[in-house]
């Protein structure tokens, strides 16, 4: 091989390489020579901005609690620590989420509940623009007797505190654990419903069903495993559920 | 007219499409636009409304991709499932091309945003190996366009050189910015005119304009965030001199103002079309 091209080939990804980690670093790691400082401080703020939209935009809530000069902070140590291997513009919040499960530095100030309240934040996008859609169903079927049918994109979470309440200015909760069904109601929108652990048992029965059963078997199964299965006051409790999820949204319907 | 060997994928004026402008459009079903263009990393993978609201208008509208992520001139290996995944989206949706950048926008990471490739012989002969592994992936030609940059890190030769060493390596098309062009020859000196020059016709599928910010009389920020200059106007004049009228796009990506301000620039872009099809092409070689 021609050794000058291959100069020439290492030269040009080293320079990128370099520029790269310069943006990255926010300044801290050198710029390939003889650029001017006033445009890569251009770049990285661009750079920097760009990110900080995506986040400002999908966690709110949790830049508002955290404060601008924090809340800043962390997104510049996101930038910097994070590798975001997805090219989907909407999946970088849930870059952000790995981040702070995996590399970020908490400060004593930080408020314990910050990663459920991201998590929350991060979970009504998710859902929002979630592909899946409910099956066709009669919309006025019977719950109870026939086989329940989900919303869009219906699932349960257990928090370790109210995440639903925080809002910016409000004080900081106490730990709570808070069930919550999210899921993609038939106008589109995104809904939250808090209810307890047990039943979110009975809403991931719900979703999966493989067996296929009535929302009747399903209360009755659920029980079983709880040792409930002779309380008729259980099952009234369980079936009032099915009927209360349908009138809510978070069931759509019913299939025979 | 100079002679197109391919045909255009699209004609007319068109508008990129943004998530800001969705309820504006939808409620307009008789805006005058006459394609749309979308990033397919702001797409793919989206249901719910936005999915849905994206289905009626490509439905509506013809559509082109122009990718954000592939970072053809990346250090890092070619995503290969992100090209699967575009080339999926092109089918599901019967997008008419699909464009990418001149550029990187990440090494071991995303940095989600466009850095210069060095200009140099080297790195052109780079990237049109990957430009060739994305069309053989896809089965199709891609459309590389020239990018707006503040900085050249690394250059040995000019951006138009460098521009069209890459198009023949790669045997690729070109969407020609004409923005960008007048951004870096304003940021690195240079000549638009010799650079609109410069470009191959043939390979031309489409253009671009969009506004620019000027945050120094020698540093254009190329914001897509106001109305196209008047220089800009007048290289589009030039543009469709040289190679003929060839579809145009206008890009707004943020400060949006009512669509009816956009739909002016674009019937802008339709009146020079109209005024210029009926004119001589000037070319190096004289009136044609």
């Amino acid at each position: 091989m021609d050794t000058d091209v291959d100069t020439d080939v290492a030269d040009f990804e080293s320079i990128q390489r370099q520029f790269a980690n310069h943006l990255r670093s926010q300044g801290q790691q050198p710029a390939p020579e003889h650029l001017s400082e006033v445009r890569l401080a251009v770049y990285r703020e661009l750079f920097f901005n760009n990110i900080k939209g995506f986040l400002d935009a999908t966690f709110p809530v949790c830049a508002a609690w955290l404060g601008a000069q924090r809340w800043e902070q962390i997104s510049r140590d996101f930038f910097r620590d994070h590798r975001c291997t997805t090219p989907y513009f909407a999946k970088i919040s849930e870059e952000f989420l790995h981040f702070l499960e995996q590399d970020f530095q908490p400060q004593t100030s930080d408020p314990v509940w910050f990663y459920e309240l991201a998590h929350y934040e991060w979970l009504e996008l998710a859902v929002d623009i979630a592909t899946v859609a409910a099956p066709p169903c009669d919309l006025d079927g019977d719950v109870v007797e026939h086989i329940p049918v989900a919303a869009a994109a219906c699932q349960g979470f257990v928090y370790q505190y109210p995440v639903h309440r925080i809002a910016a200015g409000s004080p900081s909760p106490s730990p709570q654990t808070t069930a919550l069904i999210v899921y993609r109601d038939a106008q589109e929108q995104v809904r939250f419903v808090e209810t307890n652990p047990l039943t979110l048992g009975l809403l991931a029965l719900l979703v999966q069903n493989p067996d296929q059963l009535t929302g009747r078997q399903m209360v009755k199964a659920l029980l079983d495993t709880q040792g409930l299965a002779d309380s008729p006051v259980a099952l009234e409790g369980g079936l009032h559920m099915l009927r209360q999820w349908h009138q809510q949204g978070v069931l759509v319907g019913s299939q025979a | 007219m100079p002679d197109h060997t391919l045909p255009f994928p699209v004609s007319g004026a068109g508008l990129g499409l943004r998530r800001g402008l969705l309820p504006e459009l939808l409620a307009s079903p008789d805006a005058a636009i006459d394609f749309m263009e979308v990033a397919p990393e702001n797409w793919i993978g989206i249901g719910g409304r936005y999915g849905r609201q994206f289905r009626e208008l490509t439905e509506r509208y013809d559509f082109l991709c122009h990718g954000l992520s592939l970072s053809i001139g990346s250090p890092a290996p070619l995503d290969e499932a992100l090209v699967r995944q575009v080339g999926q989206f092109l089918r599901q949706y019967n997008i008419k091309a699909y464009s990418e950048h001149l550029s990187y926008c990440s090494d071991d990471g995303h940095l989600y945003d466009l850095m210069p490739i060095p200009f140099t012989p080297a790195a052109a002969d780079y990237v049109a190996e990957r430009i060739m592994r994305v069309q053989d992936i896809l089965g199709q030609r891609l459309i590389i366009e020239n990018v707006s940059s503040y900085l050249e890190p690394g250059k040995v030769m000019s951006e138009p050189e460098f521009v069209n060493q890459v198009l023949e390596k790669a045997d690729c098309d070109l969407l020609l910015d004409v923005n960008n062009i007048y951004v870096n020859c304003v940021n690195h000196g240079g000549d638009a005119l010799a650079y609109i020059r410069a470009m191959p016709t043939e390979r031309i599928r489409y253009l671009h304009i969009a506004g620019h910010f000027a945050e120094a009389d020698d540093l254009l920020v190329d914001t897509h965030g106001m109305a196209v200059k008047k220089e800009v106007w007048g290289l589009l004049d030039a543009t469709y001199q040289t190679h003929g009228v060839i579809p145009t796009l206008l890009e707004r990506d943020f400060n949006f103002p009512p669509l009816h301000e956009l739909l002016d620039e674009v019937a802008m872009v339709r009146s020079r079309q109209a005024f210029w099809r009926d004119q001589p092409v000037i070319t190096a070689d004289g009136w044609k």
